[in-house]
């Protein structure tokens, strides 16, 4: 999948099972009610899959929000 | 690395009787429930009590000598394969050779390996049998790693699971099998049992992160080329890995571009045995049926180390059994 901000947002709709407009680059990940040390595989594994680049524990750790995730993915791959 | 002239004539596994289910974990709500078992594939897992892996192991390879019609005096090599010893001193293969009434001069070993425990034991125990000319052996490999996790070890509790197993291996001298391993040391601390403090006994602790990261980025390549250098995903009949978890073996097979119905798994009864995951997913998962007629497998194991070791192998006239609970 070609990564774009569309794409990226939209896989990460998908992963969390929230709504379109409660996904945005300022939203904080973490403060989602899915989030949960099982989520974080979740969404490592479907990046990897998706765009080719596998997260680091530490890079994560680093991500607050969706905009600091696809920050990560882009300067990754 | 290539290994001739030895060949799996039979496998056998044995679980715990206790059985304890994940849609009934008391600190998840239903909702959580249901998505760590549709995620991790693990629904049930077996718990020893009162039992060791020596036991498991015992009983799986009392019911392959038996099915086999091998005699105890005729197995010349045995390598049990824990990180669940009985004892720390002495090692637990002297007292195997004694339960299963072994000949006196029985080359017999323990060997402690992890999650890729059964490829490093079937790489050792052929190439002692090969160099030494034994024609006969067992390799048993089983855990117990449940001991080592607590009720308040939310975490890692619905993942492991208790097993044993046995495999029985012959001379052959048509056999040839490749394998393919690799190490990262810096990484021990990944999977790891501290050292007891003040007597009391510490947690199993396991960084999930780096265990999927492993997998995505060093077993899925390794793998990708032990097949290439074998003649590709077309010559395999089936892909046995570690059953680590459903998520982290779809992607590693999703990369390898080999097909689900090559893969067979044996999360969803029993969780994450850790060493004993392949012969236990052979043993439950596989189809008796086509056993008659020559196979090519490729057993891939990987986590603790941490390190992955996998073989490519043909498999012709194997006897399987089906899972026993004690």
């Amino acid at each position: 999948m070609e990564l774009t901000s569309e794409s990226f947002l939209d896989l990460m709709k998908n992963q969390f099972e929230i709504e379109s407009d409660k996904v945005g680059f300022d939203v904080a990940f973490r403060n989602l009610n899915d989030w949960s040390s099982l989520q974080a595989l979740i969404v490592i594994t479907v990046i990897d899959d998706e765009f080719g680049v596998t997260i680091e524990e530490s890079e994560l750790r680093n991500a607050i929000t969706f905009g600091d995730l696809f920050h990560l993915v882009r300067t990754k791959k | 690395m290539q290994l001739k002239g030895i060949s799996i004539k039979g496998i056998s596994a044995t679980v715990p009787v206790k059985k304890e289910d994940n849609l009934g974990l008391p600190w998840m709500d239903e909702a959580q429930r249901q998505k760590f078992v549709e995620t991790t594939g693990i629904r049930h897992r077996h718990i020893a009590k009162n039992i060791t892996a020596t036991d498991l192991c015992v009983d799986a390879a009392q019911r392959l000598l038996e099915k086999l019609d091998w005699e105890g005096d005729e197995i010349e090599i045995l390598i049990f394969v824990t990180q669940t010893p009985d004892f720390q001193v002495p090692g637990t293969a002297s007292q195997i050779h004694h339960r299963l009434a072994l000949r006196k001069d029985c080359v017999t070993l323990d060997l402690n390996q992890g999650c890729a425990g059964y490829v490093y034991g079937l790489s050792m125990i052929g190439s002692m049998m090969q160099s030494l000319g034994l024609k006969k052996g067992l390799l048993l490999v089983g855990d117990t790693i449940s001991q080592f996790i607590s009720h308040e070890n939310t975490t890692i509790k619905p993942i492991f699971s208790d097993a044993g197993t046995a495999t029985a291996l012959m001379h052959d001298d048509e056999s040839i099998w490749n394998f393919a391993c690799e190490v990262d040391g810096s990484r021990f601390k990944t999977i790891h049992l501290p050292k007891a403090e003040n007597g009391r006994q510490q947690d199993l602790q396991m960084n999930g992160h780096d265990v999927f990261s492993f997998g995505l980025k060093e077993v899925a390549p390794g793998l990708k080329k032990l097949i290439s250098e074998n003649g590709g995903n077309e010559t395999i009949d089936y892909l046995v890995m570690h059953q680590a978890n459903k998520l982290l073996n779809d992607a590693i097979a999703k990369k390898l571009g080999i097909p689900k119905e090559k893969v067979p798994s044996s999360l969803y009864k029993f969780g994450n045995t850790s060493s004993a995951t392949i012969p236990l997913t052979i043993a439950a998962r596989m189809d008796t049926a086509l056993f008659n007629e020559s196979k090519t497998w490729v057993l891939a194991g990987f986590g603790v180390g941490l390190t992955w070791a996998a073989v490519y192998m043909s498999v012709k006239d194997l006897t399987c059994l089906q899972v026993h609970e004690i």
